[in-house]
């Protein structure tokens, strides 16, 4: 028997259909709350790295922004316009940040971002994101100095020695040169002069210099070769930031010091910019100097005094000393410091001097502006005058202050001699920089048998920036020579290792330990010059324009910037087209700032709207926003009316028994106006010659009447021709056939103007 | 005596019962198709609104960060397009900004590219500098992304304000 279903099993079936749709729907809603959930925790990972990444912003500006380690919150600030940190968190929507920085070391830090929110009432989710910052701006001791101490004792037999570098050279350099060559047959009995020693080629040729073989050796000339050359060659090279913490060489010259000469001027091609900072490096105990001197008796050919003046002008002089000078050539380097140097240069001139060079009394002085000894570091130029080392000529003893007392200021420079009285006239250049470390030393009297010495100084830590200098009198007699000639460098980090050539004489010195190695590149500049704010324009054609405005700085309104950039467009330009706006070429060179620029742009198109902006750029190059937006019109092209008649005389025919010329027309090019003929001048020639013009006729309108020969004034009727329209000259009709005639029509317009039509041949 | 009928049909009260029974499982059936499809539905705009986001904000992200520099809005300064000075001059000036719902990007003179379709809209596009001095420069975005209402209910409506920061890495 069939039986339907029992209410069992209805109930049954439902239930086990509603235990799937059940089971279906949760899939779908669980699905649909994991989007939610992913949703939730994207923004969430952005509000995180939104976190990082102004954390970031914050050590950009600078690491010690960076709070204590804790747990902040964010906020970028609406009045200070940046991010900063503000109370232990912060809420976005629904978004809670925190920020919790944990210290690793002094320069660098973890720094963790935390966001946590609320999916459900009482379901928290959060996410994490850690990230480590460093003060990777620090900077790491980065050199702007490297020195280098070249020992040459041996090798340098001939006249030419080549001093192969550690490495490259740097285009700022500059060399100095300590040494001698034992000349002569008697050991060292005869004078240095023909000795001495000048740096004359350099791997980039600089001004006067030769190009030496590599890109890592200088070239050095002497004029005699009696014995093998030993000394110390010092490379002095500005690696980075030459401009403010180094040094720039701006050219090299090889003076001529012509026979007999004693003062004279030589220039540089390239100046410097501020003499002030100038140091010119040269002398035989500078750059070098070398002479074919060979005279036994005359050993001050190359003890030059150098100073400039005016842009780029050397100065030099030197002593006869009762002796005849032989001509002589200086490598002069023109050396500008930068700006965070200051430097000083003074005459220091007496006839003071005394056995041991220990007492005031035996230095000639001259008065600087006061400087922090352990700061400054000096060297001299100059002459006495008497027969020069040995004589105790140019023996001098060259230091800061007055040549005993060691004080930490200094207010004077002295120049001191061993034992003759003779007459000092040295220039001394001062030069002081506040991370400079420069350690005096003075080394008594006395050690007459000795030919190395070795100064205890203060530790120097790095050895590719340090030099030493020592400036020494020396006891003379005319057989001394080249004992006085010491060159100084380093042995080790607190040793200054002096050496002579030939061994005999007291003598006394003073000894610099100069160490450059603190000396560190100043910040990037970040600052941009100013928006130019008062670009202004002045049409002065059809096609140019004067553009003027005042010279913003190098940083916001001060200094001098490097270089414009001036453009134009037909539209306004913003930031946003500036890319596409046309770019001027032939700026000026940025004036010093409040200085008035000026400018002449061309080949712009007649009659037409530009827009102009100029942007200005520093050494970095930082670059300005964007200046005014003037704009203006070009002028437009006016002609004469003459210029705007086209006259077509391609159909030009005969008609009336060739009597009328017919066919020509007059058209009015000008778009705009309207052109007044006022007068025909007509001439021809050709048989018969004595026909006559009698009637022409314009546009249906007789507009002159006569009987005359060629050639004819016809002051006709003012044909107007209105704005773009071509009228007929209808004929102008003569007496007589003028088949095979040569006709000239010649239009006078209103304006002045005149339009000459020949060679007609209706 | 009792009424007998092999052939016994339904009586209209059982025709009733069963029909309430077969209304009552279609309206389930019906109801439970509905909510999937809606359910779909709403799954697929969210995930259009949330992985859209997701992928211009990377990519915005990614731009600033390559940058040279922030030409708009000025720091400190708050605006509605983005402009960047780019390492690559091809690509100067690289714009951001909002046009007819959608999020585009503008590297140099080119075309616009949009950053989102149009199964989304974009707008409220919030740009601030942030940066502080002496600093590579630092940018903070809010944009408002919604699901076009294709049918105008309002279960499908969702929408969503999204931040994004980036900080420059040219230096």
């Amino acid at each position: 028997m069939e039986r339907g279903f029992s209410l069992l099993e209805v109930l049954l079936a439902v239930a086990l259909f509603g235990v799937v749709a059940l089971l279906f729907l949760s899939t779908l809603t669980l699905g649909q709350e994991g989007s939610l959930v992913a949703g939730e925790r994207a923004r969430a990972l952005a509000i995180a790295s939104e976190g990082i990444e102004a954390v970031r912003n914050i050590r950009d500006a600078s690491f010690s922004n960076l709070p204590a380690a804790g747990t902040y919150g964010l906020v970028a600030s609406s009045t200070a316009g940046y991010w900063t940190f503000l109370g232990t968190s912060d809420t976005t929507d629904d978004y809670t940040r925190t920020v919790t920085i944990t210290d690793i070391s002094s320069t660098i830090k973890d720094i963790v971002v935390a966001v946590s929110w609320d999916h459900t009432l009482g379901r928290s989710e959060d996410v994490t994101l850690t990230t480590r910052l460093t003060d990777w701006r620090r900077a790491i001791n980065e050199q702007v100095f490297r020195v280098t101490e070249y020992v040459v004792s041996g090798g340098f037999n001939g006249t030419t020695y080549t001093l192969n570098l550690d490495q490259d050279l740097e285009s700022d350099y500059f060399v100095i040169v300590q040494g001698a060559d034992g000349n002569g047959s008697g050991g060292g009995n005869t004078g240095p002069d023909e000795s001495y020693v000048a740096l004359t080629s350099d791997p980039f040729g600089t001004g006067d210099l030769n190009v030496s073989a590599s890109s890592s050796a200088l070239g050095f000339t002497r004029n005699g070769n009696v014995n093998g050359w030993q000394g110390v060659i010092t490379v002095v090279e500005c690696l980075v930031d030459c401009t403010q913490s180094g040094f720039q060489l701006h050219d090299v010259a090889r003076v001529t010091h012509l026979n007999a000469g004693t003062s004279g001027t030589d220039t540089f091609d390239t100046g410097w910019t501020d003499i002030n900072q100038v140091l010119l490096m040269g002398g035989f105990n500078g750059s070098g100097c070398n002479t074919p001197q060979t005279s036994n008796n005359n050993y001050k050919v190359c003890h030059v005094r150098l100073y400039p003046s005016s842009t780029s002008t050397i100065n030099w002089s030197r002593d006869n000393g009762g002796a005849s000078l032989s001509t002589a050539y200086s490598t002069v380097m023109a050396v500008e410091w930068g700006s965070e140097w200051d430097v000083q240069r003074v005459n220091a001139s007496g006839n003071n001097g005394g056995n041991g060079a220990d007492q005031v009394g035996e230095y000639n002085t001259a008065v600087i502006s006061s400087v922090p000894r352990s700061e400054t570091w000096v060297w001299g130029t100059g002459h006495t005058n008497d027969n020069g080392i040995g004589d105790a000529g140019e023996a001098v003893l060259v230091t800061l202050g007055d040549g005993v007392a060691t004080g930490t200021t200094a207010t004077r420079v002295a120049a001191g001699i061993e034992y003759n009285n003779n007459a000092v006239n040295f220039d001394v250049y001062v030069m002081s920089h506040a991370d400079l470390a420069v350690d005096y030393r003075f080394k008594p009297d006395g050690d007459s048998g000795s030919t190395q010495y070795d100064a205890t100084t203060n530790t120097v830590g790095n050895s590719s920036a340090r030099m030493a200098l020592i400036t020494n009198g020396s006891n003379g007699t005319g057989t001394a020579y080249p004992r006085p000639l010491w060159a100084a460098r380093y042995a080790d980090d607190d040793t200054i290792r002096a050496t002579r050539r030939r061994s005999g004489q007291d003598w006394p010195a003073w000894i610099q330990g100069i160490d450059f190695s603190s000396i560190e590149p100043l910040p990037p500049d970040t600052t941009a010059p100013a928006a130019i704010t008062d670009l202004a324009l002045t049409v002065t054609g059809t096609s140019t324009m004067t553009v003027n405005w005042t010279a913003p700085g190098d940083d916001g309104t001060t200094g001098t910037a490097i270089s414009y950039d001036l453009r134009y467009s037909t539209a306004p330009i913003t930031l946003v087209n500036w890319g596409a706006a046309t770019e001027v070429t032939g700026e000026p060179t940025p004036s010093a700032a409040g200085a008035n620029e000026s400018m002449n742009v061309a080949d712009l198109t007649p009659n037409t709207l530009y827009y102009f902006a100029i942007r200005t750029s520093d050494e970095v190059p930082n670059e300005s926003g964007l200046s005014n937006v003037p704009s203006a019109t070009t002028d437009p092209i006016i002609l004469t009316e003459a210029e705007y008649l086209v006259v077509d005389t391609s159909a030009a025919d005969l008609t009336g028994g060739n009597r009328d010329v017919v066919g020509i027309t007059l058209q009015n090019t000008d778009t705009s106006g309207s052109i007044t003929i006022e007068e025909i001048i007509v001439s021809w020639s050709g048989v018969p010659s004595n026909r006559r013009l009698f009637r022409i006729e314009i546009d249906g309108s007789l507009v002159w009447l006569g009987f005359n020969t060629s050639p004819v004034t016809a002051n006709i009727t003012d044909v107007t021709i209105p704005a773009n329209t071509t009228i007929d000259l209808d004929f102008l009709e003569f007496t007589n056939s003028v088949n095979n005639i040569t006709l000239n029509l010649e239009f006078v317009m209103s304006d002045g103007s005149t339009k000459l039509i020949s060679g007609i041949q209706p | 005596m009792r009424y007998q009928n092999p052939q016994s049909g339904f009586t209209l009260l059982e025709v009733l019962l069963y029909s309430l029974i077969a209304s009552t499982l279609l309206a389930g059936v019906t109801v439970f198709v509905s909510m999937t499809l809606e359910g779909n539905a709403r799954q697929r705009v969210i995930t259009d609104v949330e992985s859209e986001a997701a992928a211009a904000i990377e990519r915005i992200t990614q731009v600033i960060r390559n940058a040279e520099g922030i030409t708009t809005p000025v720091i400190g300064a708050t605006g509605t397009t983005l402009v960047l000075d780019v390492v690559d001059n091809a690509l100067d000036p690289t714009t951001i900004d909002v046009s007819s719902g959608a999020l585009r990007i503008d590297e140099g003179s080119g075309s616009p590219e949009a950053l989102t379709s149009n199964r989304v809209i974009a707008s409220n596009l919030v740009v601030s500098n942030l940066t502080r001095g002496a600093s590579p420069g630092t940018v903070h975005i809010t944009f408002t992304l919604e699901a076009s209402a294709l049918t105008g209910r309002s279960t499908l409506n969702y929408s969503q304000t999204f931040y994004a920061s980036a900080s420059l890495r040219y230096d």
